[in-house]
Parts: structure tokens; C-alpha cells; sequence
């Protein structure tokens, strides 16, 4: 029977990641997906030929750049073109086309009020302040505020340091920052509706939450608490699509002497003693290991892969209650020309960005009292990039990709799961709203695939289609995440980690639960275990 | 200090429970103390209407929840005319076909009518009200104590954070994770976790959610729902029904601060609040009297209070920008109704009906009622809490006849189209879902009146009919109530308390923002006196 230090199940970007720290440091790895290629929600497709879709995950700010350094990804071939703002339309034939370039925002903001264009100002400060105070926060495990070990003492002082440091006020704004509606937060600062729809709309990306339900500005917090080349809270595409985040990482982790295996499904985690001793596959084969390690969502690593008798009483339902509720659509177009949106230059750079399609927050919000029902959206908010614009090695020369992400669509409908039928209704509802926006848009379109939450689900595990494996809601942040007593990567079953986007700090193509989750096992190991270090 | 016939110890603006609690433990220390209600009438939302000849209905609230019994006592309340009908009115799931829930586990019957729905459900109800028990006991010392200062600076509030966090981890560690895992988060989830039957749910989700502008899906409104909860934890009481309503309660007060010696006047709107060398001394009526006094102690909303009654000169722009930004927009109607008799609600005796109805068939019902507040729109069903106090208070309607007093929430305070019709419409709306409970209800109704929150606002003097002044929610709670630099006995005018719902630790009739101010206001005056 084969056998290594390491076996690691999933080779999304987390997966990929712990895989290759663990391999840096000197431990045998091998890496098991289910499907025939690799990446899970960080992958490029060509699905139409000579199209490149990012098929899920669809632009690049959170990921780590101690990632970056650590594994050499710019050698293995990451390369990341950053956009310069993002344009978005409200239903009136008004725009926002916002820039990262604080001067060019000032003036387009003030076009729609000046108030609100110093009121930027103040709003990206603060902001700044506070995803400087999560930032140290992303590459360790969170600090467990009930642990009476004096290293865990001693980062929550730390950490309560900080905030006091903050100031009266600015501690004030970090309870804020947390607990508020994306709305409400931006009504203490903005009066001009089409300025808070464009700030709001990074607040419903993948959320359970509207716009207007306290918790939601922390998603806003969490889109900005990336950024790229320095240019903190900025967003580019990655050339050649996704995938070649999982491929650099990929690399990287080969170049550790790292191995990865497709179309291996895992079956079951096989546990003795309460402890993990490997996995076996679906077509039966057994592979031994003194450490598994779970990129899965928590529900799938924990209910479906262990077998539940071995696990505390209670345990397998308080996983069962984690909160994976999905409220995202994807479509990959390919696309015979440059769509062309009504109302504003064509050569605005802020179009190479995400175009949002939106109305006021309310509508918004609207669209999401009809996912609580799970309705079907009638007015869903959209999120269209075009990285081809950017990126000539996606689609041939003169012809483009688009990938649109669709807002508040329900993992299951009240009247039944989701059919090819009524797919290709929410298709029509999606391409209808942009032919408004962008006439001749359906003239264009070569091929085009959709993607419901339950697509996701089926395809690359998401469970019930949540993009972050997990709601990133107060109770499932920080030490609550995904519970309070698996927060450390660690689980009951000894040798057994889990490294997904489950994991703190959450969603997003950030790789950080992946390299979190490896410090934990590094840090579990016994030395005999570790081989020589690599020079 | 002169002894000008207008001048006293102590300013009370707003004649409230809240006021009026105020002025009658400082008139009672000794202080003179002066009270200026607005309103022709005292009580605030403790009044009362007359909806027909010797019917009367409680106009606004129609229970007491919170108040310290020691308060009662202290002050002599009985002595004043207070009479208490019920010490703990129960809450009650209703259900059209007669297959009601008494919500209190500790009864028979309660766990009976639970298990008539669901075996399960009555296994689960234990570990779900231990589960909410506990997060409100947790929940209680910050309730009923002052807040501590957001910022530890002095050795105090770093006391009093430690004792906090002593507190809460002194069950051990696991209790303590699950206590934060709770804290933020919502009531629908753990109702969904913990029970199946929609009556249940539906019911606790519309307990947790009155007086909130947030659904039951919100994070956070487990937290509001336990801090609410926590007012009766803190006093260690019940829910009371109190002879003529909770204006039975009012009186008394006013009745106990007079045979102190408090001055206590009605239509004495004040028009600003006068301050010099940054602190108050007193206030200028509406009439153009003139009152001094060093210590003023305001029980109205907090933005009236900063921006209205202040000049903007002495507040600098950071406090006056926070004030403007309170939330305060979680306002309710009120539906009050004469019935010719008592409605035939399936299977309910007469006990059962003295208790507090909760009318909503199931969580998705509440979480849809509360979706309109956020449009300016109406709910299509409206949930509500409905008591017919005239059951066990006779005083209310004469024998036979019969008052029913329905609280709904989730009403919004700016109506989509204006408030014009909206109030017709939601009576029929009321009474058409009451009939679904009561068939013969429709047909009894004598007479009845709709309270709109913009009446509740004009009739009792409750800004936005917020009974809060201001949302309560993890940055409007505790040390950040009603902002941060306004809470605790800080602020930027020396002498000027705030001792209204929107002080810690918010609204509901339990008098504790006024005992804190009360608090505050001894202090500040053995200080000024050194």
C-alpha cells in the first residue's frame, strides 16, 4: 500500500497551498481531486475552443502575499494585471466609473455630489484603518478568546492592545465595520444613491446577507482587505485566467517534490482510534497517512468523508448547522466582439474593470427578500468583467470572454431544484438585463454556459453553491469559524486538518486557511516525522 | 442657588415613566425638581384612550416588563395607586384551530402543548431556553449595571471588562465560545436549528422581533431578543398587568414624586436647554418661561435632545455628526379595539386569553412582515402581540364588553404615498388576520382606533414611535449608547444627563435609564458641590 506524510484532499488553491507548504518543509505530499482538472473554484477552462473562461472565482486581490513569496508563484508563472476601477450602472442611464487613483475618484464622484466626493475620502481612510487591523489577522490562526494558555493570552491582549490603540473612535468604527449593514454604514457617510449602490455592491458579492442586514459591511471590509503590488484594497486579473493560481501553486508544489492525482475522489478518511491513517479513494484504493488534510467545505469533510461514530457525541451536528446558504450564479460567455455599453466611451479605462449592473440599494435589497423565499431573481444584481480586454491570451484576437456574476440566486427554488429549464430562464433574465445595458450584447454571444448554486455544488463541492464555503457572518468569523471548536484547523479525529475556505480567514481566493492550516500541522508534528529540511 | 420660584435642584424633561421615576427618587433624596412634559397628559406611552362610552383601552404599551420590584417598593407605589393584576403575564403562541402554546417550559402544560405538535420539538425545548437562558443571564449584569467605558483608561472600566469577561468564562471554556458564537448571531437560525413547528417559531420570532427594525434572519437580533429578554432577568420579575394599563403605572409615579414635593407640569414644551461655560443651567420653555437649574436630565430622545434643544455652538461636529446618525427607525402601530363580547378564539378559556397573544403563524410570516419597514410599505399580514387586558381589569369595559389591545410591529413611520389612508388599511388588515384566529371578531368590534406611528408620535410623545429612541444594536448598545462619546454620565455639557429609552440600556417600561442618570446626577452634584 502506498503511503506518505501528507495526504491532502481537494486541489482547490487552499488544498494546493497547505500542499506546498507541507512539502517545503520537507514532508512527502500528495494531493487527490476528484475531478480531471485541477484548481477547483481558482481555474481556467476552454470550454469553447480558443476561449478561456475563469469559470468560477473571476479576479485576484486577497490572495496572500506571504503566499506569494513564500512559494515563488511569480517564477511559476503567476502574473497578475491589475484594473483600474470598475464602472457601475443604476437603472436611470447614470454611472459611476470609479478609479483605484484617488484624484480621478474624487472627480467622478463629484459629479454625482461633492459632498459625497470629500466624504470618499474620510470613507477610504477608515476603511484602511480597519483592514489594517485584520490584516495581521490572516496568516495565523485566530486567537481563541476563551484559551487560558499564556500564548493565547498574550495574542488577545495583543490584539486588544491594538484596538485600544485605536482610539475611542476608531474602536467605535470597528464595531461598525463589523456588525453593520453595508447600508447603514454608508448612510454615515453618503448622500447620493448611485454612490452607495457602487460602494454597496461589493457587500452582496456571495453573501446570504442584503445590503441592508447588520453584518454586511464586514463583507465590504473583507473585498478590501487585499490588494496588489502595494496598492492595498486594488483587484487585476490573473493572465491566463484563475487557473493559473492553482498552476503556479501547482508548480510550486512539484518543485517541493509534491504529487497531485486526478479524477481521485476521496470516499471516506479512514480513522483508527481516533486517529487518521488515510483515505480511500472511490475506486477502493487505499492510500496510508499519518496526516489528512481537508480543502473540502466543512460539512463535506466532516459528515460525508468521517464516519460518524467515531466522532464526539454532538459533533456531527453542531457541523451540521454551519451555515452554507449559497446566493451566486456564474455565466462564461464567449463573445464574437467587444460589447459596448450604452452612454459611455468605450476607451474608459474603468470598463476594463467589473461593471456592475444595479439598481439603489433597495432594489437590491429587494432582489434579496426574494432569495429568502427562494424566488428566482427577477432584477438580479449583475457583476460583468471582460478580462480579455487585458488579457489577450483568453480569447483570439477581436473576439472576448465575459463572466457575469449573478446576485441573491437561491440554492434551491420553492417550487422544486433547479432544472435545465428554469437554468436557462435565470440565463435569459441575466443576458436581457445586460442587452439593456449593452445593446447588440446577445447579437455577439458564441456560447454561453450558466452556472446555478446547485451547479457548483455538483461541480466543484461548493456546498449548496456558497462561494465561501461558509457564511461569512460574526458567528462564523475569526475564533467562530467554522465553530468555535475547530477554529484552530485542527479536529477530533487526531491527524486529521482542515485547510478550506471553512477555515478562517474565510473565502476568497486568499490561500491563507491553506497556509494557516499548515503551520498547524507543522506545528503538531513530531520532529522524527519531518525529513531534512530543503536547503 | 436662589430660591426663585423658578428655580430648582433638578430639570426633568419629558414626563415619561422614565421622567417621572427620575423625579420621584430625586424629590424623594430631597431635591427639588421640576418636570416638563410637552403633552397636555403625562405617561408618554403609558396613556390611555377612550374608545366608547366606559370603554377605555391602554393606548400605546399594554404590559409592564422590567421594572424593579424594588423600585415599586421604594417608592411606595401601591400606597400611590398602584394596583398589579397579573405578576406574570404568559406568553402565548395562538393558533386558528385551537392547538395553542403557552410559551413557559416550566409547566405541564406547556411541554403538552408542544409535544401536541411535535414529539421532537419537546425534547428539544429544554436545551433551546437553556441555551437562551443562558446567553440572557450573561447578558444581564451589562443590562442592569452601567456600562463600562468603551476605552479601559481607568482602573475601573478595566474592572469592570474583566469582571465582565470573569463572567463569562467562568463556566469553563466551551461555554464560553458558544456564548460568542451566539452573541452575534440570529434568531432564525437557531429557532430552525433547535424546533420544526412553525407556530412555535413563528411566535418566539415575533417575541424577539418587537420593537426591532431587523427581521428574524438578521445577525444580531439574537442579541436584541436576549437583551430585551434580559430587562425581566435583571428585576427578577415577570411581565405585569397593571389596573388601567401601564398608565395605572404612571400615575402612581407621578403621584409618588408630588407627595415628595416634585413640581410635575403638563403643556410645558421645552424649547431649548440653556448652557453656559459648557454647562447647563437650566431650560427655556416654549411659552417663554424660564426655569433654572444646575442638573437637567433629559428623558426625551437623544437627537431632540442634542440637536434641538442645544444650540449647535456647543457641540463640536464629531458628536453632532454621530447624533445625527442614530438609527432610530423601528416605530409600530398600535390597534386598539371595543368588543362587544369576548371573540371566540378555538379552545382558549379565559386564562389562556389574559396572557400575551403572539399572532404569527410561522418564521417566514414574521421575516415577510418585517420586510416592508425597510420600503416604507405596509405588511400584507401584519404579525402582532395581542392582549385583551379587560379579562382580569374590569375598570377597562363594562361586564361583558371587552378591549383588545394589539401591538404591530414593523410598521413603518414614513409611508410609502403618506399616511393618509394607510391607518384604515391597517386596521382591516388587523382585524381581518384576527378573524382568522377569532371568526366572530369582525362582527363584535364597536369601535376602535389605529395609532400610526407618526400619532404615536404627535399623541405620546415618542420620537419616530421608536420606543427605543434609537435602535439597539451592537453599536447603539451598552458603552456606544446612544453614541460613544454620550454614553455613561460623559458628554460634553456638564449637568446634562440623559435618562430617556435612549440611554443604556434602552427602551421598555423598567425605569433603568433613569436610575442610571439618577445615579449620574448625585454624583455630578456631590462633585459640584466640593
Amino acid at each position: 500500500m502506498e503511503r506518505f506524510d501528507v495526504v491532502v484532499i481537494g486541489a482547490g488553491h487552499n488544498g494546493l497551498t497547505a500542499a506546498a507548504y507541507l512539502a517545503r518543509a520537507g514532508l512527502s505530499v500528495l494531493v487527490v481531486e476528484k475531478n480531471d482538472y485541477i484548481g477547483g473554484a481558482a481555474v481556467s477552462r476552454e470550454i469553447e475552443p480558443g476561449f478561456i473562461y475563469s469559470s468560477c472565482s473571476y479576479a485576484l486581490s486577497l490572495l496572500r502575499p506571504e503566499i506569494i513569496r513564500d512559494l515563488d508563484l511569480a517564477r511559476h508563472g503567476l502574473r497578475v494585471i491589475p484594473y483600474q476601477g470598475s464602472v457601475t450602472f443604476t437603472g436611470e442611464g447614470q454611472y459611476i466609473a470609479s478609479s483605484f487613483h484617488p484624484d480621478v475618484m474624487h472627480r467622478e464622484l463629484a459629479r454625482h455630489s461633492a459632498h459625497d466626493a470629500d466624504a470618499y475620502k474620510r470613507y477610504a481612510r477608515d476603511m484602511r484603518q480597519q483592514a489594517d487591523l485584520v490584516a495581521p489577522l490572516l496568516m495565523q490562526a485566530p486567537p481563541d478568546p476563551a484559551s487560558l494558555k499564556p500564548a493565547e493570552l498574550g495574542r488577545v491582549m495583543s490584539l486588544l492592545k491594538d484596538a485600544q490603540a485605536l482610539g475611542r473612535d476608531g474602536l467605535a468604527d470597528a464595531i461598525r465595520f463589523w456588525t453593520l449593514s453595508a447600508s447603514d454604514l454608508l448612510d454615515r457617510y453618503f448622500e447620493s444613491d448611485i454612490v452607495k449602490a457602487h460602494l454597496a455592491a461589493s457587500a452582496v458579492i456571495g453573501t446570504g446577507l442584503g445590503p441592508m442586514s447588520p453584518g454586511s459591511a464586514y463583507v465590504m471590509l473583507h473585498h478590501r482587505i487585499g490588494g496588489l503590488d502595494g496598492a492595498s484594497g486594488s483587484w487585476g486579473y490573473v493572465r491566463g485566467g484563475m487557473g493559473t493560481v492553482s498552476m503556479a501553486i501547482a508548480a510550486a508544489l512539484r518543485s517541493f517534490g509534491g504529487e497531485i492525482r486526478t479524477s481521485s475522489g476521496v470516499s471516506e478518511v479512514k480513522v483508527s482510534k481516533r486517529r487518521a491513517t488515510g483515505v480511500v479513494l472511490d475506486d477502493g484504493t487505499e492510500i496510508d497517512a499519518g496526516v489528512v488534510v481537508s480543502g473540502l467545505e466543512l460539512k463535506r469533510s466532516v459528515l460525508s468523508l468521517l464516519d460518524w461514530k467515531t466522532l464526539p457525541k454532538g459533533f456531527a451536528d453542531r457541523v451540521s448547522k454551519f451555515k452554507t446558504r449559497g446566493s451566486s450564479a456564474k455565466l462564461n460567455i464567449a463573445l464574437d466582439g467587444l460589447p459596448e455599453f450604452a452612454g459611455i466611451p468605450s476607451d474608459c479605462p474603468s470598463l476594463d474593470g467589473d461593471v456592475r449592473l444595479c439598481g439603489a440599494i433597495r432594489d437590491m435589497e429587494r432582489t434579496y427578500d426574494d432569495w429568502k423565499e427562494n424566488v428566482m431573481p427577477r432584477d438580479p444584481y449583475l457583476e460583468i468583467v471582460i478580462p480579455s480586454r487585458l488579457d489577450p491570451t483568453l480569447a483570439p484576437p477581436g473576439k472576448h470572454v465575459a463572466s457575469v456574476f449573478v446576485q441573491y440566486v437561491p440554492d434551491t427554488l420553492i417550487d422544486g431544484s433547479w432544472t435545465d429549464a428554469k437554468r436557462q430562464a435565470l440565463q435569459d433574465v441575466v443576458l436581457n438585463k445586460i442587452e439593456k445595458a449593452a445593446p447588440g450584447f446577445r447579437s455577439k454571444i458564441r456560447h454561453v454556459e450558466t452556472r446555478t448554486p446547485a451547479d457548483l455544488e455538483d461541480e466543484i463541492g461548493l456546498t449548496q453553491g456558497n462561494i465561501f464555503h461558509g457564511e461569512l457572518t460574526l458567528d462564523q468569523l475569526l475564533f467562530n469559524r467554522p465553530l468555535p471548536e475547530l477554529a484552530q484547523y485542527r479536529t477530533p479525529v487526531r491527524g486529521y486538518y482542515l485547510c478550506g475556505s471553512s477555515m478562517h480567514p474565510g473565502g476568497g481566493v486568499m490561500g491563507a486557511p491553506g497556509a494557516n492550516a499548515a503551520q498547524a500541522v507543522l506545528a503538531d508534528a513530531r520532529p522524527s516525522t519531518m525529513r531534512r529540511q530543503p536547503a | 442657588m436662589s430660591d426663585a420660584p423658578n428655580s430648582y435642584d433638578v430639570a426633568i424633561v419629558g414626563g415619561g415613566h422614565n421622567g417621572l421615576v427620575a423625579a420621584a427618587l430625586l424629590a424623594r433624596a430631597g431635591k427639588r425638581v421640576v418636570v416638563c412634559e410637552a403633552l397636555p397628559s403625562l405617561g408618554s406611552a403609558c396613556g390611555i384612550s377612550t374608545l366608547a362610552q366606559n370603554i377605555r383601552a391602554p393606548k400605546c404599551a399594554h404590559l409592564v416588563t422590567g421594572f424593579p420590584p424594588g423600585l415599586i417598593r421604594k417608592l411606595k407605589l401601591h400606597k400611590h395607586g398602584l394596583t398589579v393584576l397579573q405578576k406574570k403575564v404568559g406568553r402565548v403562541a395562538i393558533d386558528p384551530d385551537g392547538r395553542h402554546i403557552p410559551l413557559d417550559p416550566k409547566t405541564k402544560a406547556g411541554r403538552q402543548a408542544i409535544f401536541n405538535w411535535s414529539s421532537r420539538d419537546a425534547d428539544a425545548w429544554p436545551e433551546f431556553s437553556r441555551t437562551l437562558d443562558t446567553l440572557i443571564w450573561s447578558l444581564m449584569p451589562a443590562y442592569r449595571n452601567q456600562a463600562p467605558r468603551l476605552i479601559p483608561d481607568t482602573l475601573q472600566s478595566r474592572l469592570q471588562w474583566l469582571q465582565h469577561y470573569l463572567r463569562g468564562r467562568r463556566r469553563g471554556a466551551a461555554p464560553f465560545r458558544s456564548l460568542l458564537r451566539l452573541l452575534p448571531s440570529n434568531v432564525a437560525d437557531l429557532l430552525d436549528d433547535s424546533f420544526e413547528t412553525d407556530l412555535l417559531k413563528g411566535a418566539l420570532a415575533l417575541d424577539a422581533g418587537l420593537g426591532s427594525f431587523h427581521g428574524p434572519s438578521s445577525p444580531g437580533s439574537l442579541f436584541y431578543w436576549a437583551w430585551q429578554r434580559a430587562s425581566e432577568a435583571a428585576s427578577k420579575s415577570g411581565t405585569l398587568q397593571i389596573a388601567g394599563g401601564p398608565a395605572g403605572l404612571t400615575n402612581a409615579l407621578a403621584a409618588a414624586a408630588r407627595s415628595h414635593g416634585a413640581d410635575i407640569r403638563v403643556a410645558a414644551r421645552v424649547r431649548s436647554i440653556t448652557v453656559e461655560r459648557e454647562k447647563a443651567c437650566g431650560l427655556v420653555l416654549q411659552n417663554g418661561d424660564e426655569i433654572a437649574a444646575p442638573i437637567i436630565i433629559s428623558t426625551i430622545d437623544p437627537q431632540t435632545t442634542y440637536l434641538k434643544l442645544l444650540c449647535s455652538r456647543h457641540l463640536d461636529a464629531g458628536v453632532a455628526g454621530d447624533v445625527r446618525n442614530i438609527r432610530m427607525r423601528a416605530s409600530s402601530a398600535k390597534v386598539n379595539l371595543a368588543l362587544e363580547r369576548l371573540p371566540s378564539f378555538a379552545k382558549a378559556n379565559e386564562q389562556l386569553l389574559a396572557g400575551r397573544l403572539l399572532v404569527a403563524p410561522g418564521l417566514p410570516d414574521v421575516e415577510r412582515a418585517s420586510n416592508g419597514q425597510k420600503y416604507g410599505m405596509l405588511p400584507d399580514h401584519p404579525v402582532m402581540e395581542v392582549t385583551l387586558p379587560s379579562i382580569t381589569d374590569e375598570s377597562l369595559a363594562p361586564e361583558n364588553h371587552h378591549v383588545l389591545s394589539a401591538i404591530v410591529p414593523f410598521v413603518p413611520y414614513e409611508l410609502d404615498g403618506g399616511w393618509d389612508k394607510g391607518g384604515d388599511i391597517l386596521i382591516d388588515r388587523v382585524i381581518k388576520t384576527l378573524g382568522e384566529y377569532a371568526p366572530d371578531l369582525p362582527d363584535l368590534v364597536m369601535a376602535g382606533e389605529v395609532l400610526t406611528p407618526p400619532d404615536i408620535e404627535s399623541h405620546c410623545g415618542v420620537a419616530r414611535a421608536d420606543w427605543h429612541q434609537g435602535e439597539v444594536a451592537f453599536d447603539q448598545a451598552m458603552m456606544m449608547r446612544p453614541t460613544p462619546q454620550l454614553a455613561g454620565d460623559a458628554g460634553p455639557i456638564h449637568g446634562l444627563f440623559l435618562g430617556g429609552a435612549g440611554a443604556h440600556p434602552g427602551g421598555g417600561l423598567t425605569g433603568r435609564p433613569a436610575l442610571h442618570a439618577v445615579m449620574a446626577a448625585v454624583r455630578y452634584s456631590k462633585e459640584m458641590r466640593r
